[in-house]
């Protein structure tokens, strides 16, 4: 892994009116690795992402991104439903680049291929499931070769079998063509499966880094909180399939 | 705080048209999406403004026809004054009114559900602009299609209340339109262009502006395209008393 840093964040705050969203967040992404950052609902994490791809600016302190282009999947696929996944995935191609009809459709197939979206290329958005509509939404950020890829609760709404699909999309990105990925979310499967390093948000800052292996062991209140909260979610969810099978 | 909100959604409407201008003068435009909006909202919007011009002519022609006839045996002003009346205030007025009805709020509400979804926010990361990709080419389509229809607008109603006039007092055809020729000068087409030209722009930038601030879920969207219709029929009355003013005030 290269010691320079793609995207930093220093001394962050983020502040609507008296209410702290962000208090001097401050952390380092490296090239090609998946970060996850974990937190409760509103502690700051999709608005971590916001200021990072600058739809919004910080009240205070420093955001650094160095790549060429960055990526954004939202929690919603935000795919525009006039248009079919071949003209959603080309808009921004037309929009900012120069490249003639069929350099575009094939920037088009081959970024629906990465994450085998391919057979679909003439629907509309509204004839895929919200699995496939991600996906699709993963291949538009793509078509403009980003080196950094932000997600924000990909799993969110997803069956198992589809998110588990979405994961492995977002490893094979970082093995096959190097990007660099900041995960948002509070589903721990998916932090576990696909983090090399694990942010844990509270109150506006990090208040816990390690890697997946730091976290699986680590004693202190943070990681075991979530750990603890993962198997409550498991038995649960067990409990529930098994009453529904009496 | 509505006035505080009222003076930020003037500030920041204001900021947007001066970016959708700035696109526009470097021809920096999308023909094909502004060809998509002048349809929309032009050939959507024609009937509703004929059927709406056709009751305003016919209205004023009872109003007037009888008493002109009765009280000063003036029925032959009646195509002058019906004349006066709409291509001046009345037809751009109520063009506006039912452009900023049918065409502002489904802006809004197309826009909004845009921004409640993300999908504003993935344009923006995209790289592509909302303003030069979602508001410029509304914002043409609004400045092409209100005058249009204002002009079909005006010749609807003067020829509603030249054919009521006809049954009402028996007036001539050949009358009626001389009167309408006399009393109608070249300078009130073109103040009819303008205020047309002038709230179509209005309508557009209030309901794209009220668009890309709406947060939360359908319920905003709904409530951003009712503000859209009210900030437009205030803002269409006050723009057009302001043109009036300029040209015919004292």
């Amino acid at each position: 892994m290269s010691k320079n840093p793609i995207v930093i964040l220093k001394d962050v705050c983020l502040e609507y009116g008296n209410k702290k969203i962000l208090d001097n967040l401050s952390f380092d992404i490296y090239p090609q690795e998946i970060v996850s950052i974990l937190g409760e609902s509103g502690s700051g994490k999709s608005t971590i992402l916001k200021l990072i791809s600058n739809l919004i600016y910080p009240t205070k302190g420093d955001i650094i991104v160095k790549a060429n282009r960055l990526g954004m999947s939202f929690q919603y696929p935000a795919l525009f439903n006039s248009m079919t996944v071949w003209e959603n995935v080309a808009l921004a191609l037309f929009e900012t680049t120069d490249y003639d009809h069929e350099q575009i459709d094939a920037i088009v197939k081959e970024s629906l291929k990465m994450v085998n979206m391919d057979c679909v290329i003439d629907l509309y958005p509204e004839e895929l499931s919200g699995g496939m509509q991600k996906r699709v939404s993963i291949a538009r950020t793509l078509a403009l070769k980003p080196d950094v890829l932000l997600y924000d609760e990909p799993s969110t709404g997803l069956d198992p079998a589809t998110a588990a699909r979405l994961e492995t999309d977002m490893m094979n990105l970082r093995d096959d063509i190097g990007v660099t990925s900041i995960v948002v979310t509070h589903v721990i499967e998916t932090v576990l499966k696909v983090s090399d390093r694990i942010l844990i948000l509270d109150k506006g800052y990090i208040v816990w880094e390690g890697t997946k292996e730091d976290f699986l062991s680590a004693s202190s209140p943070y990681p075991c909180s979530f750990r603890e909260r993962q198997t409550l979610e498991y038995c649960q969810k067990k409990c529930k399939e098994n009453k529904k099978n009496e | 705080m509505i006035s505080k909100d009222a003076v930020s959604g003037i500030g920041r409407s204001g900021i947007n048209l001066a970016q959708a201008i700035k696109y526009i003068l470097r021809g920096n435009l999308n023909l094909k999406e502004t060809a998509v909006q002048i349809n929309k909202a032009g050939i959507g919007s024609i009937f509703i403004v004929s059927i709406t011009a056709m009751f305003i002519g016919l209205a004023l022609s009872t109003q007037m026809a009888q008493e002109l006839a009765r009280r000063f045996g003036a029925e032959h002003l009646v195509g002058g004054i019906i004349g006066v009346a709409v291509i001046r205030e009345l037809a751009p007025v109520i063009t506006s009114i039912v452009v900023a009805g049918r065409v502002g709020a489904a802006i809004t509400a197309e826009i909004g559900s845009m921004k409640v979804s993300e999908q504003i926010e993935a344009l923006i990361v995209l790289g592509i602009n909302p303003i030069k990709y979602l508001v410029v080419p509304r914002l043409i389509a609004s400045s092409i299609i209100t005058p249009l229809l204002s002009v079909v607008a005006a010749i609807l109603s003067i020829l509603a209340g030249m054919i009521l006039t006809k049954y009402a007092v028996n007036l001539n055809y050949g009358i009626y339109l001389d009167s309408t020729r006399s009393f109608v000068e070249v300078k009130d087409l073109f103040i009819m262009a303008l205020k047309a030209f002038v709230f179509g722009i209005t309508i557009t930038i209030i309901a794209t502006t009220t668009a890309l601030n709406v947060s939360g879920g359908a319920e905003a969207v709904g409530n951003a395209a009712t503000k859209t219709v009210v900030w437009s029929i205030i803002f269409i009355f006050a723009f057009n008393y302001i043109i009036t003013s300029l040209f015919f005030g004292a």
